[in-house]
């Protein structure tokens, strides 16, 4: 009996030790975010923080993020191979619609980057009074914080919304969701386009303060001042206060740091092969580990399979893009011009690298289409033999300064200052001087200088243009290597078309009730 | 059923071995052997006590015996108690013999507590025995579960050997966020499916499925989908050893060819291009004809192997002495398969050792353990990974241009086509899982005074897996950089459970306590390093990658449940009988506000068959009413759902990146169901068992992702939403047809019909597409496939067309009116009007409700058991119906213009011309791309014979003249011999809404042996 009750007792105790079990468990490799308490404790934990900003800001450049409106519009035809990537938006037909995942892609990832802004900013608010020793460090990451999220809205405001115009800029339901606290159960309603860049200013204001200290420099791996002030370019030349643009663009260009356009093949080399240039004004980190954002690939596809090359050229690499250069824009540069020779690869012949890659594409045949190189890929960031079209991103170059400058000078009457400008980048570019300006060459100014860099849609919709045909390379139609068509090479989109305005994603519709739609989806 | 079959076979058996030889000085003893209800037990053994004098009785029960005045008579059967009878004289004695329950009944285990006789079950519960699971040629006995239980699916998904492919629902998908999969019972312990897989199917006494809540409440939160419950088995006390041994060998191949058979050859390739118009005749010489390129090479045989070998043999020694029993066992199971490079070894051993070495005291452990070795080829699919990685050169092989010739070059690939070697990818790469399993429990069990038992338990299921892979740098597809990845995960569930059991009865009152308690705690670690860069083909290591391309990672996950648990039955008079279960869960994967859930049940049984005015309806043998609710819950979503997370992301400037990564959800908790279940039981005739059962699954606070807008951050959070329903019908028959002296032949069947319906979703909406597959919610339907409608080929000009849905009309003025509204299309309803068809293929425009349920509303099985002396038969099919699977393979191999250059199906030879405009594929000529629509959603219904097996046990006499050998059986063992179906793609057996290069079900021929020493 006395071994029995030593069993009870023994399994009465098993019952203890196992009822006081510990049902709190937490994943190792993720830390607890309470929406009250301190969001970081010491430098350490602001500074992986600071690093998550980054890292939201990087992931929504290149690849999707800028080739969506580049092919929409009239740069580029769709090669044979290009397998219906990016088809709904290169064909601006029906299946540019709210379902299309470019797009979809585009919203989500600046509104799922604006969640980690968002609650940087509030956790900087409610930081509690221990940690106030950080606050100095925190205003800064925070004034970053605002940069970053005047930049998404900016993006946002561009490509969902008609273009500004202060007349009906207040319009209900112009603008973009604005989600300035994270909630996740908020179901926000469509902004003002006037909201929205009010924020868009008041964030640039807040940024402008909190990161004054942060001078500029070429290739900046952090937001500066001076990147603040080209946003600001940017934001002003939309509301169309065209003074203030061309100061913050003038501003940028007088810099003490000194960014320069490249005006030689070497110094082309340096900035678009070597990503070691002078236009830069912010530049992102990369490493080969480190593949933080999209890649320009589909311009280039460096054909590594041995298996698709025929016998007398095994071993070789190839461009096999889905998209080429239109010849409507190749027209546009003067022969001499060095963007023409650098960032294109004409009959095979890459002036970046100085290696000749022949395009490559149907059944075994060989063809010298030109295509687009100016993302071939920096070499320090591939593993393999083949670039990959991997570069760093440089979310704002000074080119685009000249731009703003040139075009603010001129809405504002001023031409002589608008010609001085844009000489001065024709300058440097090796193209021939324009003797005036017009509302034309500044457009297609905008287009032979920010070609691939997704500044595209936006400069369509703010010279109030539509394209008419996207007239191919001659020996890229003839021999079929294209996609032929209405809705291919020859397709054309008037001003008024409603595709400009991109569709609100289907998801957002059906999960948010107070979301309207753009007009015509 | 089951049982009886087998007490039949026995009874057969038993009859060879007694001689019938009379004695002199006898008297002639007539007499009848009867059951309880008074029906004849045929072949019952009548012996003299002490001789091997003997003789059965017919098949009526009656026999007649001439015996010694004074003999006395042992009257056995087997699944009776044995009885002695002295003759003293009489000339006429019957004989009633009561059923032994332990035999003719098997004991089940419902809960915690003690086993339990199947006919005083309030609960639901249906048993496979080890004879439908012994020597199955399937590496894991759940496959042969297959139409064996009513109302239970069970499907095996492609053919890869060491996949864990066996998928089960009971009473259809009853969420659609959790986990539909039983919840795994082994010996007591809770487990998994892989812990089944990693058994030897031979150590299997039973499979129990508990269905309805009387008989799962006890399992509270993760009892929803059922529990599968599986006991091994026990040697017997006071039993002399005995040693089994089996030994099966034979090929392993391909279930159906069709699919690969009905592809073209090179010359009919060659001409339909030229012919459809699709390559013009110039095209087709510059390219092939004049480069010889003009072969038919079936590329498909070198991806897939046919006829491989299978072997499994196993060795069981079990026997046991007065206060130990003891069963051990260890099983060998190998099987090459399908494809190259894939194959599956595994080695078990199995110790189950009980003993009662006092009268108040038991303990028992049962431990197996298993090392297992696969391999399998990633170019094609699994179970767990549709397509494969590179599924051209796998499950998609078949559509490789026959015309390239066989020819293999120095560098593993052929002349011409380029077209990789499997085997040279095989000799180059290697990519070995290795698995060691442990699963086992203990227990001790104290009786201090009669009938009131502490029990407790612990067990474990715990294991690691080693995964290693090379890439040799020399290897053309490496472009001379090798690599290298090693990955070690392990985990454990380990368990333990207390209960108190206590039973009494008071007159005719029957009463039966149980309280318990049970933890689990489940840890998943690992950790893997890979790198590349490797030059040299003997240099292989980790360390001799690039020190650039280093990369490892690690990772962990855990869960807890603590639960209280307490039963109560209660019977009066064995006639009417309750029960009701209570039970308490807490779990760490929800907060702690919502951490725990009381579960609970009751049910109610009636055996009509025991109320005095059924005594005359005698050809009523049992008619068991039953009806039970109860509630159960599901807590099959990921560990950490309910946290905001602040995680890391890609590193900035190689420093560590925060984000917030999980958004918090402090009310998540779980899934509940409410299941009711009314049932009726009955054996008539003493020949036929019927069962039906009727049940109503309601789940609530339903497990889901629930979508929300990008603007919020997070697309999608886990929570409690919405509610689904699945109501049905289980219909288990059992009929003995025939059972005499030498033979008998037995018939069963199982059918289950289940309707799903949602009934509410999240956010108010009445409709959900789920991106991507074809598969939309809407409320008051089943989950369906929503897909534009194929409307066929235009007979005037050979252009595909499509049904237009309803509403289309006016979404089309919409936009001509220069407002489009989406809304107008009403995709709810099918419409199939052939005055409303377009040419125009739009995805998104033209979707619209096929009708047709993700899930299949009909299936089971049926099976024919017959024997005649040695020589036994059993044959079990099953069958599906209303399956419908996306054949995806399908717009690869019959879709010439997108897929030119590449072998196509027979089919798409049937295409339009002006004289053939009844034709099932367009006009080739025009370019027209087959797309995904209706066409690709096709009839998976299947019937399958899933088993056979023929085997012939010799006479015992044979073998009378030596003294080691006491029982020999040769077997033939077949699996998937024959299957029905209209399907048109590589196999119908495949859970899932879509399949996509999946190697089909492989089929066996077996032949064994089975020693008895």
């Amino acid at each position: 009996m006395k071994k029995t009750i030593n069993y009870i007792l023994a399994a009465f105790s098993a019952v203890v030790l196992v009822s006081s079990c510990n049902l709190d468990l937490f994943p190792n490799g993720s830390v607890a975010y309470d929406e009250e308490g301190a969001l970081f404790h010491d430098a350490k934990e602001l500074g992986y923080l600071e690093n998550g900003l980054y890292t939201s800001y990087r992931s929504g450049f290149y690849g999707e993020y800028s080739i969506t409106e580049e092919v929409m519009t009239d740069g580029f035809n769709a090669s044979a191979d290009y397998g219906n990537n990016y088809g709904g938006v290169h064909r601006v037909d029906s299946d540019l619609n709210p379902g299309d995942y470019y797009i979809r892609d585009f919203w989500s990832n600046r509104y799922g980057a604006i969640k980690n802004y968002n609650v940087f900013i509030k956790g900087v608010e409610v930081l509690p009074e221990e940690y106030k020793a950080l606050g100095a460090q925190a205003q800064l990451v925070k004034g970053e914080a605002y940069f970053f999220r005047a930049s998404a809205y900016l993006d946002l405001i561009r490509r969902f919304a008609a273009p500004y115009d202060a007349a009906t800029a207040s319009a209900e339901n112009s603008g973009v969701p604005l989600v300035l606290v994270y909630d996740q159960n908020e179901k926000p309603a469509r902004a003002t386009t006037q909201a929205v860049y009010d924020q868009i200013k008041q964030d640039l204001d807040s940024a402008y303060v909190n990161l004054s200290s942060k001078a500029g420099a070429k290739a900046s791996q952090k937001i500066t001042i001076d990147a603040v002030n080209a946003l600001y370019a940017r934001y002003y030349l939309d509301v169309k206060d065209y003074t203030n643009a061309a100061s913050k663009a003038s501003e940028v260009l007088g810099s003490k740091a000194s960014y320069a356009l490249s005006s030689t093949v070497k110094e082309f080399q340096n900035e678009y092969y070597k990503d070691a240039g002078t236009e830069a004004i912010v530049q992102l980190y990369a490493s080969k580990s480190e593949n933080g954002s999209g890649t320009n690939d589909l311009y280039t596809y460096m054909a590594s399979s041995p298996s698709e090359v025929s016998d007398n050229e095994e071993g070789r690499y190839f461009n096999k893009p889905y998209f080429f250069p239109s010849q409507k824009l190749l027209n546009l540069y003067d022969q001499g011009d060095l963007r023409l020779a650098c960032w294109f690869t004409v009959n095979g012949v890459n002036n970046l690298t100085n290696e000749v890659y022949p395009t490559f594409i149907i059944n075994s045949f060989r063809y010298d289409v030109t295509i687009f190189t100016k993302y071939l890929g920096n070499k320090d960031l591939t593993s393999s033999a083949v670039l990959n079209a991997r570069q760093h991103v440089k979310p704002l170059l000074i080119g685009e300064m000249y731009l703003i400058a040139a075009e603010a000078y001129y809405r504002n009457g001023n031409e002589s200052a608008a010609l001085s400008v844009l000489n001065a980048l024709q300058e440097k570019r090796g193209a021939i001087l324009s003797s005036g300006v017009t509302e034309t060459i500044l457009y297609n100014e905008w287009f032979k200088e920010t070609i691939g860099e997704g500044l595209r849609l936006s400069t369509i919709k703010r010279f109030g243009q539509g394209y008419s045909e996207r007239t191919a390379q001659a020996v890229a139609s003839s021999q079929e290597l294209i996609m032929k068509g209405d809705n291919f090479e020859k397709k054309s989109v008037a001003a008024s078309d409603y595709h400009l305005n991109w569709p609100i994603p289907t998801n957002d519709i059906q999960t948010n009730p107070n979301l309207v739609q753009n007009p015509g989806y | 059923m089951l049982m009886k079959k087998i007490r039949v076979f026995f009874a057969a058996m038993a009859m060879l071995a007694l001689s019938a030889t009379a004695l002199a000085q006898n008297i002639t003893v007539k007499g009848s052997v009867v059951d309880e209800t008074g029906v004849g037990i045929v072949g019952a053994s009548v012996q003299v006590k002490g001789t091997t004098t003997g003789i059965a009785a017919d098949v009526d029960g009656n026999f007649s015996i001439s015996v010694p005045s004074n003999a006395t008579l042992v009257i056995s059967s087997i699944g009776y108690e044995t009885k002695e009878v002295a003759v003293n004289g009489q000339s006429i004695i019957n004989v009633t013999l009561r059923s032994d329950s332990e035999f003719l009944e098997s004991a089940v285990v419902l809960g915690y507590g003690s086993a339990k006789k199947v006919s005083t079950l309030v609960g639901s519960v249906a048993t496979v025995n080890s004879e439908t699971v012994k020597n199955t040629p399937a590496a894991t006995a759940l496959d042969a579960l297959q139409g064996q239980v009513a109302g239970m699916s069970v499907l095996t998904t492609g053919g890869v050997s060491g996949d864990n492919n066996v998928s089960m629902t009971l009473h259809g998908v009853g969420s659609l966020g959790a986990s539909s999969t039983p919840l795994f019972v082994i010996d007591g312990i809770p487990s998994s499916s892989s812990a089944v897989m990693n058994m030897n199917p031979n150590d299997i006494e039973s499979v129990s499925v508990l269905k309805d809540a009387s008989a799962t409440s006890i399992y509270g939160s993760r009892a929803a989908n059922g529990v599968v419950y599986v006991s091994t088995k026990q040697g017997a006390y006071s039993e002399n050893a005995h040693i089994t041994l089996r030994s099966q060998w034979g090929v392993s191949t391909i279930a159906d060819m069709t699919y690969y058979n009905n592809m073209m050859s090179g010359e009919e390739l060659l001409d339909f291009w030229q012919r459809s118009g699709i390559a013009s005749a110039e095209y087709l010489y510059k390219n092939y004809i004049s480069k010889g390129y003009t072969n038919n090479t079936q590329w498909w045989k070198k991806f897939y192997n046919t006829n491989t070998l299978q072997s499994q043999n196993d060795v069981t020694i079990e026997g046991g002495g007065k206060t130990v029993a003891y069963l051990i066992s260890v099983s060998q199971y190998h099987q090459d398969g399908t494809t190259v490079g894939n194959y599956y070894d595994r080695y078990t051993l199995r110790s189950n050792v009980q003993g009662h070495p006092t009268n108040w005291l038991k303990f028992g452990v049962n431990a197996n353990m298993t090392i297992d070795e696969s391999q399998r080829n990633t170019n094609f699919g699994n179970s767990s990974n549709a397509g494969g990685n590179n599924y051209l050169y796998g499950g998609l092989s078949v559509i490789l241009n026959p015309l390239y010739p066989d020819k293999l070059k120095d560098d593993g690939r052929y002349e011409g086509s380029n077209y990789q070697d499997p085997k040279v990818r095989y000799d180059n790469t290697d990519d070995v899982y290795k698995t060691y399993n442990l699963n086992g429990s203990a227990f001790v069990t104290i009786e201090p005074f009669a009938n009131f038992k502490l029990t407790s338990r612990v067990g474990t299921d715990a294991g690691f897996s080693i995964n290693k892979y090379y890439r040799n740098p020399s290897y053309v597809a490496s472009n001379g950089s090798g690599s290298r990845y090693r990955n070690w995960e392990g985990w454990y569930t380990n368990t333990i459970t207390n209960t108190i059991e206590y039973s009494f009865s008071a007159g005719k009152n029957d009463f039966s306590f149980l309280a318990g308690q049970e933890g689990v705690d489940y840890k998943y670690d690992s950790f893997e390093a890979q790198s590349t860069g490797q030059t040299n083909d003997q240099q292989l290591r980790l360390q001799d990658g690039l020190q650039a391309n280093y990369s490892m990672s690690e990772s962990l996950s855990q869960y807890r449940f603590l639960s209280f648990f307490g039963h109560v039955d209660y019977s009066f008079d064995k006639k009417y009988m309750i029960d009701a279960t209570v039970r308490n869960d807490a779990s760490s994967r929800f907060g702690k506000n919502n951490r725990n859930a009381i579960f609970w049940s009751v049910g109610a049984m009636w055996k009509m068959a025991k109320e005095p005015w059924m005594k005359n309806a005698t050809w009523i043998n049992e008619l068991d009413l039953k009806a039970s609710y109860g509630t159960q819950g599901n807590a099959a979503i990921g560990n950490y759902a309910h946290l905001g997370l602040i995680g890391t992301t890609t590193d900035y400037a190689t420093g560590q990146s925060w984000v917030l990564s999980q958004p918090s959800n402090n009310s998540l908790s779980w899934e509940k169901q409410g299941l009711f279940t009314v049932g009726v039981r009955a054996r008539l005739f003493n020949a036929l068992n019927l069962e039906v059962e009727y049940y109503k699954r309601n789940t609530s606070n339903m497990l889901m992702s629930v979508p929300y807008p990008y603007t919020a951050g997070f697309s999608s959070q886990t929570s409690n939403v919405g509610t689904l329903s699945n109501t049905g019908v289980d219909i288990t028959l059992g009929w003995d047809i025939l059972r005499t002296r030498d033979a008998f032949l037995s018939l069963n069947a199982t059918f289950n019909y289940n309707k799903q319906t949602v009934t509410e979703l999240f956010n108010g909406l009445d409709k959900w597409t789920v991106a991507s597959t074809g598969i939309t919610y809407v409320v008051g339907q089943p989950v369906s496939f929503y897909y534009p409608l194929w409307a066929g080929v235009d007979p005037e000009d050979g252009a595909p067309t499509w049904y237009l849905p309803y509403g289309y009309e006016e979404y089309m003025a919409s936009v001509a009116a220069g407002n489009p509204d989406t809304d107008l299309i009403d995709i709810t309803r099918t419409r199939m009007d052939p005055n409303a068809t377009t040419k125009n293929f739009n995805e998104d425009l033209l979707m619209q409700n096929t009708g047709i349920a993700r899930y299949n509303p009909i299936n089971g099985g049926f099976g024919i058991s017959g024997g005649w002396k040695g020589l036994s038969v059993r044959a079990d099919f099953t069958y599906m119906l209303g399956k419908y699977l996306i054949n995806n393979d399908g717009y690869f191999v019959a879709n010439p213009n997108s897929f030119f250059g590449y072998n196509q199906s027979k089919d798409v030879t049937d295409f339009w011309t002006p004289t053939h405009t009844d034709a099932k594929y367009p006009n080739w000529a025009d370019g027209y791309n087959m797309q995904f629509d209706s066409h690709l959603l096709q009839d998976a219904s299947f019937l399958r014979l899933k088993s056979l097996v023929v085997s012939y046990t010799i006479p015992a006499s044979w073998l009378n003249w030596q003294k080691v050998v006491k029982g020999l059986t040769v077997s033939f063992t077949g699996r998937n011999l024959l299957t029905f179906t209209k399907y048109e793609g590589i196999d119908p057996e495949v859970n899932s809404n879509l399949t996509l290069g999946l190697p089909g079900n492989s089929k066996q021929f077996l032949g064994g042996i089975q020693l008895q020493f």
